[in-house]
This record gives C-alpha cells, sequence and structure tokens, in this order.
C-alpha cells in the first residue's frame, strides 16, 4: 500500500509534486480509443513486404490505410487523435513474462470508472456493494457504483488506507486518525454518514502504518477487530472494538503477532480469523499470531515458467473461498487455497497492458450469478474483469 | 486445470493489446514532456512520435522488456533533447522559420502556477535533481527505471534524489 520511497518529508514532497502536476492536467488532451495504431500496425507490416492481411479488408482498402497513415504521420497517433480504418488483430502481444505463464485464464478488463490522469490507490468493496478508492491526487475517498460507475465523494483530506470492518469503511489518514464511513442502510444511493472515531495512542503508530484490516467478530452487532501494519513497533497491532461502537480503546489492544518481525515491506493484509501478509512479494499465515508453515504454491509447470512471483496485494474471493492475490511480477491474479496454498486459478490480461501495477481490489461475488468479478485500482481507473471458471 | 479463454475474446485483447498501453501511459508520457517543452504544442507533437516509434518498435519485436512506461519516457527523452538540438542548430541559421521562433519561445502555460513552482525549485535544485523528482513522483519509477531513462547508474539516481531532498529540507517552503 505504500511504495518504496517513503518518509515523512518524502511524502510530503511527493504531494507537492502531484499537487502541482495535476494543475497541468487541463493541458492533457481527452483520451480516445485510437483505431490509428492498429491502422499503422497495418501498414508497417504491409510496407515490410509481409505477408499479411487484415481481415475483412482488400487489398486495395489495406493500400488506402497504406495512403492515408503515410500522409498523416505521426499526427494520428498525437493524444486525442481520431482516425478511421480497420483495426488489425495484432499478431503480437504483449511481451512480459505473463505471455510464457502456462494454464492461465485470460480475462478481458472493462474500465469501470476512469479519474483521468489521477492515481487511484486502495480498493475495497463496501458494505453497500459499491467500491470505495482512495484518489491519491485529489486526495479523496470516492464511493463507486460498480453497475454505473457513477461517484460521489466520500471523504477529502489526506486518506492513505482504507479497510472493510461490519458495515463500515475504514479510512485511515496521514495523521493516523480512523474514519468511520456508514452506509446509510436502505437509504438513498451513497448516502451515509462519516464519522472520526478516536483510537487512543494512534500517534505512536508513525508516519508508515503498512495497511489496516478489519475482522468481525460479532455479526449481530456488527463489530470487528481492527489490525493495524506498524512497521516502527514491528508489530500488528490488534484493537477489539469498544461496546459501545465508539471506538478501540487502547486498553484491549494487543500485540497480534507472537514473535515481533520487520513488517517494513508488507503490501497489504488480509484478515480471516488467521491474518495474511503480503511481505516484500511472499505470503505469509497467522494463526494466533503464529507463522503457520504455509505459502502460495504454484502448479510445476508455472513454476517453471513464470518469474519469480512478488505478491503486492490480497483480497478474498466469497465464491470459491480461495485467497485472491496479485502477483505484480507476472502481472497476473491467482487463486490460491487457505487451507494448503496452492494454486487453484490464473489468470492473466494477455494482450493488453493491464495488471502491470495494480494498486487495490477485491472480489465481487456474483448474486444469482455465476461469474465473481475482480475489480481493481489501476492508474486512473477503476477496472472489473469476470473471473470465468474452467 | 486452467482453460484458455475462448478466440474471440483473444483477438479482441490483441487488436487492443498497443491502444491499452497508450491509454494507460499517454497521460504520463505527455505531461512528461510538457514539463520538459514548456509547450503543449511541441508536447502533443512529442508525444505522438513517441506512440509511433513505440509502436513501430512493438511491431518489429524491440519493444520493452520490462515496464512499458520507463521505456515510453526514454523514448519520448530521446526525442525531447533530439529536438532541443535540432532547434540549436536552427538558431544559427540566418532565415530560422517562424516555427522555430515560436517554439523557442515560452508559451502561455508559463504563466501559470505551475512553471513559477518549478522555476522556484530550481533555486534549490538542479535540473537533473528535478527531472529525477519529477519521474520519481509523477509515476512511481523505481530508481533503476528512472537510471535507464536518465542515463544513469541506480546508485547515480539514488545519490541525485537524495541530495534533492536534503536541499528541499532546508527550503520546505517550496513544498507548498
Amino acid at each position: 500500500m505504500t511504495n518504496e520511497h517513503g518518509d515523512d518529508f518524502e511524502a510530503e514532497a511527493r504531494a507537492a509534486f502531484r499537487r502541482h502536476l495535476k494543475t497541468l492536467d487541463p493541458l492533457i488532451p481527452a483520451s480516445r480509443r485510437l483505431h490509428p495504431v492498429a491502422t499503422r500496425a497495418t501498414t508497417s507490416r504491409v510496407t515490410s513486404g509481409g505477408a499479411f492481411r487484415a481481415p475483412g479488408v482488400g487489398l486495395a482498402a489495406v493500400a488506402a490505410l497504406v495512403i492515408v497513415a503515410a500522409l498523416a504521420g505521426p499526427a494520428l497517433l498525437r493524444p486525442g487523435a481520431v482516425a478511421s480504418g480497420s483495426a488489425e488483430p495484432s499478431s503480437k502481444l504483449v511481451q512480459t513474462p505473463q505471455s510464457t505463464l502456462q494454464n492461465a485464464t485470460t480475462v478481458q478488463p472493462q474500465v469501470v470508472a476512469s479519474f483521468g490522469s489521477d492515481d487511484l490507490e486502495a480498493a475495497v468493496l463496501g458494505p453497500d456493494g459499491a467500491g470505495y478508492v482512495i484518489d491519491k491526487t485529489d486526495q479523496t475517498v470516492y464511493r463507486i457504483d460498480l453497475a454505473t460507475g457513477a461517484r460521489l465523494a466520500v471523504m477529502t483530506g489526506t486518506p492513505r488506507l482504507l479497510a472493510v470492518g461490519g458495515s463500515d469503511v475504514l479510512i485511515l489518514d496521514d495523521r493516523n486518525a480512523i474514519w468511520r464511513w456508514r452506509p446509510a442502510p436502505g437509504g438513498a444511493v451513497g448516502a451515509g454518514t462519516l464519522t472520526k472515531l478516536v483510537v487512543p495512542g494512534s500517534v505512536t503508530w508513525g508516519s508508515n502504518v503498512r495497511a489496516l484490516g478489519a475482522y468481525i467478530t460479532n455479526p449481530l452487532l456488527g463489530q470487528y477487530n481492527l489490525y493495524v501494519v506498524i512497521p516502527g513497533l514491528q508489530q500488528v497491532l490488534r484493537y477489539p472494538e469498544a461496546i459501545d461502537g465508539s471506538g478501540w480503546p487502547t486498553a484491549l489492544r494487543s500485540n497480534y503477532l507472537a514473535l515481533s518481525r520487520d513488517l517494513s515491506r508488507i503490501d497489504d493484509l488480509y484478515v480471516d480469523g488467521d491474518v495474511y501478509l503480503a511481505d516484500g512479494g511472499e505470503v505469509d499465515k497467522f494463526n494466533f499470531g503464529q507463522e503457520l508453515k504455509w505459502a502460495i504454491t504454484l502448479p510445476p509447470a508455472s513454476s517453471l515458467d513464470a518469474q519469480a512471483p512478488y505478491y503486492a496485494h490480497l483480497a478474498y474471493d466469497p465464491y470459491t473461498d480461495m485467497l485472491v492475490a496479485y502477483d505484480r511480477a507476472n502481472r497476473r491474479i491467482i487463486e490460491a487455497r487457505k487451507s494448503d496454498g496452492s494454486v487453484a486459478q490464473q489468470f492473466v490480461a494477455t494482450g493488453t497492458a493491464y495488471l502491470t501495477n495494480v494498486r487495490g481490489m477485491f472480489v465481487v461475488d456474483s448474486r444469482g450469478g455465476s461469474t465473481p468479478k475482480l475489480c481493481w485500482t489501476e492508474g486512473g481507473n477503476l477496472m472489473s474483469a469476470g473471473l470465468y471458471r474452467s | 486445470m486452467i482453460a484458455s479463454m475462448s478466440a474471440p475474446i483473444e483477438a479482441e485483447d490483441q487488436r487492443d493489446d498497443f491502444t491499452a498501453v497508450y491509454s494507460l501511459f499517454y497521460r504520463d508520457v505527455f505531461r512528461y514532456c510538457l514539463v520538459l517543452m514548456r509547450s503543449v504544442e511541441d508536447a502533443e507533437d512529442v508525444t505522438g512520435e513517441t506512440f509511433e516509434r513505440g509502436l513501430r518498435a512493438w511491431r518489429s519485436g524491440r519493444e520493452a522488456a520490462g515496464e512499458p512506461l520507463p521505456w515510453l519516457l526514454l523514448i519520448a527523452r530521446r526525442i525531447v533533447i533530439d529536438r532541443a538540438r535540432r532547434r540549436r542548430l536552427l538558431r544559427w541559421l540566418p532565415l530560422s522559420s517562424a516555427r522555430a521562433a515560436r517554439a523557442g519561445r515560452p508559451m502561455d502555460v508559463e504563466r501559470m502556477e505551475f512553471w513559477l513552482w518549478f522555476d522556484d525549485l530550481a533555486t534549490a535544485l538542479t535540473s537533473r535533481q528535478r527531472e529525477v523528482l519529477l519521474l520519481r513522483y509523477q509515476s512511481d519509477l523505481s530508481d533503476r527505471e528512472i537510471g535507464r531513462i536518465l542515463g544513469l547508474s541506480e546508485p547515480g539516481v539514488r545519490s541525485l534524489a537524495s541530495r534533492a531532498i536534503s536541499s528541499l529540507r532546508q527550503h520546505p517552503e517550496l513544498l507548498r
């Protein structure tokens, strides 16, 4: 959830750069679909004497495209430029490790909501079935309707991390304050209340809290424990919620990990009673604070073909009851059995540049349907793709 | 264990491969060009040329070995440098073109708050340091990727960034 360059002052410098760079955004031309890219591809293949024949396009039409492309030149590829012409299904895929993965299912990413050049980070599935994301550029948490892409600003400030506990969306800000967004049950879409919660001692967490998680302990009362990964203390702090729901008293706080450890490379946390930590590319599992002999195990063919995996984000697939992990090194999503860590499915976005830099993700269970959907933040987009099963 | 997806979906994916690269990264490339060139028109030209060269390389199998963004920024930077050299040469010609003269002049964007701030940064940072921070903060590039773009070693980038941050610590007012 944080990146490799980080201390307080540098975070401030980063924020200042991004704030000022944001003022250039009005000058950036709007994105359009780039048919000319395929047109240019066609051109280069034809002029180089290849035997290519665009599907459904006659030789005369191809020749016309060559002329048009030659006349228009690079201007066709300007941001915002639009040209007509048949698109060729490219024969060459993105040359990334994923193209060598064995037995991977290809997903088809679609944009749910686009925030232009903004940087979206954490993403969680809210209790109201909407997605919640942090827009780092304008320092706002947005609620996004997954069906329509409609967005609503929920909180503006300096949000850093998101988690979901019971009927709440929890937002940790740069000052280690925790904000609770509780969608109004049965209310208008997007209605809810935002409350700043008291977590005594949160000032001692330091400025580099790596991850935040929650695990429901009393579904009737909607109570949940809060888990905070704090590298400075080399601990995951667990805060049981006060009975009146007002916050997480210090008196109830405990160290979750039986043995303190270096947590400076934690990228994500998932809690289901057990705790899973994405730590420096690997996923570790803990039960009652004790680390288990558990690891995500790829099938032999994948292990041979892929680069060493780097698991950067975790989520849960309620449809299969499996742990979902994003492998940044191989640009893929894997689903692993919680029991033994064996990988049951892997998904790639072959032929696209997506799944390159996922910043947060969650799985939406299909209600009444058969295909759960993976949603993730990447660049300025909230993306989604159906996780089709074999 | 896992089945491949149906052919139509694959074909659709393939059609969109470079388009997806463009959609994801053209803003970053454009913004980088804009900061380097201070001209919207020039930034548009260079961004277009960058993706054109990128596409050509892509089709001929000389595409990025790693992430596409650092590769695209490297292409963009080379084009910007080429243009700057050409522009310097043009100034020696007795009859320089109107376009060349215009190109040498800062645009309206010069008056924008960003440029004022960016120029203020120059009081504390060298141009190299500014560029390192720009690449690091705009797109979260790693030191290795920045090094590839700027032609520096990874420790060199780290050292530049570290000095830049140290300098900024002496001028916290620049971060407002």
